[in-house]
């Protein structure tokens, strides 16, 4: 149901990950098992956006971080996510 | 699985490959690899490739794919054979070839080989096909044709090898015996009414005898694998579709479902057919010296225009017992009724030197039995013009009429009750809904500005 883009920005929220490190983050905090052709297809997107940006390292494992642009993309979907749980939260109340 | 995955992630484009290979490698060697992950790489390399623009490569490995399916699934379909006989036909017959070929896949001949226990044809099929159903697709799995030099094929398709050789072997069986029966009949009647033995008539032999069934399954695979490789990449394609395309395939299917259910809201109607043969006078050499016989099609034409002059159909709309068209008769005069019956619901086809009859109408039954008080008609209307024939001409004529050797009505095929209707055209009514919608789809979009998309996707898609 939840983007693989948005859990990627949720995961590199707290600091750089790489991609075994981002999908077992994912699992962890939201329950969700994102496979590696899915979640490399994320990234290209995210990278291709300008929303995520490798961080030069020799380690074959490349590690990724949030750009500005990205956390500030984060922090309007988490605002929109916020609106969309307290309404319907406010909606079941009342039925 | 570990490999396959490998090999999976090998299908990404080349540019995503150099950019993100040896990190997307290191990460399929850190998880724990199974089916599930196999399908994702899979999945992930295939949106990748249609996303670079590169789908060609994507639809040549989609069509091997399509082929092999293809391949897979003709290898699992029951197989088909063919048998086939050679027969040579000297000289000519009273009723021709083709006279014998009607009779040969008659109904009730062919439904006698269905149910012949030593066969026991289609025996699947039987158990929830209506018998005249079967009867048909056995008419179009054999097969006969006429060559250049007087031979004739005759050919069988089914499921089994041996039973494929041995219906042909029967239908080579009727055929012979149904000439050498007719040629019978003619010599003795021709003997009673001359006095004199019949010239020679059509002779049959078999030239080449059933041969051993072939396998039509291996002749199709190139075709089979050729269908699957053109739809593998169709269907990339496909998905390289725009967004409005699925729109309007959307449009399109729910055009065709509600079209195909309003279709069951107009009544069914049915066609009930016979098979009538007219047989020629059996000296006409004979007789045509001072009386010319008729040619075939005007006879068609004189019996059709009798039983369905306006007031034969007349008499046949208000007999009690079929009691048609109630409701047309109390809005329109009952010659208008049976005008109308005439041109849309009674069709007439030659095929010398038979010719069907075929009647439509909402109940079978009743089609049924319209179509027998039709030929009843026929035959009556046949017997009375020869015996006033007869009386007039006396001589020759007489003699034949006595001894019923001059031109006869007969029912090769009596009539069917019909169990599918032929009306509503069901197909041609989803296919017109298919192509409404289409243009409603069109249009709807071309008026229609696109919404802003939801808050919470405001995120594009991600490929994966």
């Amino acid at each position: 149901m939840i983007d693989p883009t948005l859990l990627i920005l949720a995961s590199l929220a707290d600091g750089e990950k790489h991609g075994y490190a981002m999908m077992t983050d994912i699992r962890d905090f939201a329950g969700v098992r994102v496979g590696a052709g899915t979640l490399y297809g994320a990234i290209t997107r995210l990278e291709e956006l300008g929303w995520i940006s490798a961080v030069d390292s020799d380690d074959r494992r490349k590690p990724y971080r949030l750009t500005a642009d990205g956390r500030r993309q984060l922090e309007e979907q988490m605002g929109a996510l916020d609106r969309l749980v307290k309404c319907a939260t406010r909606r079941l109340r009342h039925a | 699985m570990r490999t396959w995955i490998a090999l999976a992630a090998k299908l990404y484009p080349r540019h995503w490959r150099d950019r993100y290979g040896p990190e997307f490698d290191a990460l399929i060697e850190d998880t724990n690899p199974d089916w599930c992950e196999l399908a994702n790489v899979l999945g992930g390399a295939m949106k990748m490739q249609l996303k670079s623009g590169t789908y060609w490569k994507l639809a040549v490995a989609m069509a091997a794919a399509g082929a092999l399916a293809a391949l897979a699934v003709s290898l699992r379909l029951p197989e088909r054979f063919m048998s086939s006989a050679m027969v040579q036909v000297h000289g000519e017959s009273w009723i021709g070839v083709e006279g014998i070929q009607r009779e040969v896949l008659s109904r009730s001949s062919l439904a006698e080989l269905i149910q012949r226990p030593s066969l026991d044809l289609y025996r699947g099929e039987r158990q929830w096909m209506p018998l005249e159903d079967v009867i048909d697709l056995m008419r179009r799995n054999v097969q006969i044709g006429r060559k250049a030099d007087g031979r004739l094929s005759i050919a069988f398709i089914y499921l089994d090898r041996d039973v494929a050789r041995r219906v042909v072997q029967e239908l080579v069986t009727k055929f012979m015996e149904t000439n050498l029966a007719i040629e019978r009949n003619r010599q003795h009647v021709y003997q009673s009414a001359w006095n004199e033995h019949a010239p020679a008539g059509m002779v049959m032999e078999v030239l080449d005898p059933p041969a051993q069934a072939r396998s039509l399954g291996a002749e199709a695979r190139p075709a089979l694998a050729l269908a699957g490789a053109h739809l593998g990449a169709m269907l990339v394609l496909i998905w390289r579709w725009p967004r409005p395309a699925w729109k309007l395939a959307a449009f399109a299917t729910a055009g065709c479902l509600l079209a195909t259910a309003a279709s069951y809201l107009i009544p069914n109607r049915y066609t009930s057919t016979v098979v009538m043969r007219l047989v020629p006078p059996i000296d006409a050499r004979r007789w045509t010296a001072s009386l010319p016989v008729e040619p075939f099609s005007n006879h068609v034409h004189r019996i059709a225009a009798q039983i369905l002059s306006e007031d034969s159909l007349k008499e046949l709309i208000l007999r009690p017992r079929l009691n048609l068209y109630e409701r047309e008769r109390s809005r329109k005069p009952i010659a208008e009724v049976a005008r109308e019956m005439r041109d849309q619901a009674v069709t007439v086809k030659e095929h010398a030197p038979s010719f069907e009859i075929s009647f439509t109408y909402g109940d079978p039954r009743i089609a049924q039995a319209v179509v027998r008080e039709l030929v009843t008609k026929a035959i009556e209307g046949n017997i009375e013009e020869q015996r006033n024939r007869a009386r007039a001409e006396g001589g020759q004529y007489k003699l034949m009429v006595e001894y019923r050797i001059g031109e006869l009505l007969e029912v090769l095929d009596p009539a069917s009750l019909p169990m599918a209707p032929v009306a509503p055209n069901r197909t041609v009514i989803a296919g017109l809904g298919f192509v409404t919608g289409l243009l409603l789809g069109a249009v709807t979009l071309a008026i229609r500005r696109p919404h802003n998309p939801s808050i919470v996707r405001a995120v594009p898609a991600a490929a994966g």
